[in-house]
């Protein structure tokens, strides 16, 4: 299955274009997904304008994700704020 | 609301309000659902239009809807050569589409279609003999409900994910479109010419584009061929998107490495071959839907619009005969092969011929190339050009006798 990042999705609908089996689609303001119809191609991927697809093969299921994709943000992103970062994270003093 | 139509068409873009305008002044009750909350926004292309294209349907744009008036077009090969070309044939539109969009539906509505914003059609309606016969919607993905009507007209652009479940074979492959991305800059100061930076470095099976805008504004933009993008995104995020290689190019540009970004837009544009077909029983695919999208310069508005304009003249003709089969709304098909489609047949063969030069071989053709040659080439007469570029280059001659007569 694949995972988009919303926050950096420029909503083209270039992904949704080129699937092959109709497993992307646009939904209000988002992109939406079907797991189930995902064959893994990886055309999404490859074709994303914004670079915010990625591509978990095999992967059927939300729950079997890497946990930094499962909470909608991933690790060690926007370190600039420290926000983000999970490891040696500066706390303010 | 009401449940039935003599025609439901499913977006509202150039395409689709252009022939819900046309089919309700000729009588037809027609809707037309988008799924967008606004028309017109995201924008997802250069915002460019033929200068006639509107006229052409005794349409005249209202300052609103568009930017500025570009005269002509200015091309730079690799080594920095640039090939101007100017006439009445290159003057265009740069528009606004967030207005241009809307005045086009409006005008629809003002003849009498219905129009239905933030409303998405979820599956295509079938009777008991398998024939499109209506469209189940929903409005803010809420309850759906069904509405029925003899035509079902797809005009949705890239994702065409009805026209997929009508039986058109509308998926794109990599090889077949360009991934783009594009900032509107400011401030630019231009001569109002759009400009194309032609390159294997700059942007390989693509250009970037200049377009200018008003107030110093311009639409900068890059292509690049979809199936020349990087797989390693695949599981990873580095991957040579366009992005990046905009980046670059705008770093090496004097006026625009300082400029501001007032929007960030991107999108994937078609430039294949037309979809094989454009009707079937009860059903039209129109506009970028149906690939009808040119292969050297990506624009679609002008097309898209002709295409409403020739599928609305045969569906009025259906709808008087009260027959909705493909025989019936094959006029269409037949129209657009007549017109558009020859022009899209040449530039199919010379963006396939292009795309396999080298940067040695582009500067070369941009040294012989002169500004009159361009309207020919454009207009699929290429022998007399190619004959030049061949007598200085004959090892040429492999990737450009595609577009000699004898292999056309």
């Amino acid at each position: 299955m694949i995972t988009i990042r919303h926050d950096g999705c420029i909503f083209c609908v270039g992904c949704s274009s080129v699937c092959p089996t109709s497993a992307i689609e646009a939904a209000g303001t988002m992109m939406k997904t079907y797991p189930e119809k995902c064959i893994d191609c990886g055309m999404c991927v490859r074709v994303c304008p914004a670079n915010v697809i990625r591509m978990y093969k095999g992967v059927k299921s939300c729950k079997d994700l890497p946990p930094s994709e499962r909470g909608g943000e991933r690790e060690g992103k926007r370190t600039e704020t420290g926000r983000m970062e999970e490891k040696g994270r500066v706390e303010p003093s | 609301m009401k449940s039935d139509y003599d025609a439901i068409v499913i977006g509202a873009g150039p395409a689709g309000s252009t022939f819900a305008r046309l089919a309700a002044s000729g009588g037809m009750e027609v809707l037309v659902v988008d799924k967008r909350k606004e028309l017109g926004v995201p924008v997802r292309c250069g915002e460019a239009l033929g200068l006639g294209e509107p006229a052409k349907q005794d349409l005249e744009l209202p300052k609103r809807c568009y930017s500025t008036i570009v005269q002509g077009v200015k091309v730079v090969g690799p080594n920095g050569k640039a090939i101007t070309w100017a006439d009445e044939g290159t003057k265009g539109y740069i528009l606004e589409r967030k207005f241009f969009d809307k005045w086009l539906a409006e005008l629809a509505v003002d003849k009498g279609a219905s129009v239905r914003t933030y409303t998405r059609a979820t599956d295509i309606l079938r009777d008991a003999e398998g024939r499109p016969n209506g469209v189940r919607i929903s409005h803010g993905g809420r309850e759906p409900h069904d509405i029925h009507a003899p035509l079902i007209v797809s005009a949705e652009g890239m994702e065409s994910l009805m026209a997929r479940q009508m039986g058109f074979k509308t998926v794109h492959s990599l090889y077949d479109v360009d991934t783009c991305y594009e900032y509107e800059m400011k401030p630019y100061d231009h001569e109002n010419m759009i400009e194309l930076y032609f390159g294997n470095k700059i942007a390989k099976r693509g250009y970037v584009w200049i377009f200018p805008k008003a107030d110093r504004k311009a639409n900068v933009g890059i292509g690049i061929g979809g199936n020349l993008t990087n797989g390693k995104k695949l599981g990873g995020m580095d991957g040579a998107a366009p992005k990046p290689l905009l980046d670059d190019f705008i770093a090496r540009n004097k006026q625009l490495k300082t400029a501001s970004t007032l929007l960030d837009f991107g999108g994937v544009i078609s430039v294949g071959a037309p979809i094989n077909g454009f009707v079937k029983d009860n059903c039209m695919v129109i506009g970028t839907a149906a690939k009808q999208v040119d292969p050297i310069h990506g624009g679609g508005i002008g097309m898209a619009m002709e295409s409403g304009f020739m599928a609305a003249d045969a569906a009025l003709a259906a709808h008087k005969r009260k027959d909705y089969s493909k025989d019936s709304l094959l006029a269409y098909e037949k129209a657009w092969m007549a017109g558009a489609g020859k022009t899209m047949g040449h530039r199919l063969v010379l963006r396939k011929a292009m795309e396999r030069l080298s940067d040695d071989d582009l500067n070369h053709i941009f040294n012989i190339v002169t500004q009159s040659d361009l309207p020919r080439i454009m207009d699929g007469d290429f022998p007399p050009v190619v004959a030049r570029i061949l007598a200085g280059r004959p090892q040429l001659i492999g990737v450009l006798s595609a577009l000699l007569p004898s292999n056309r």
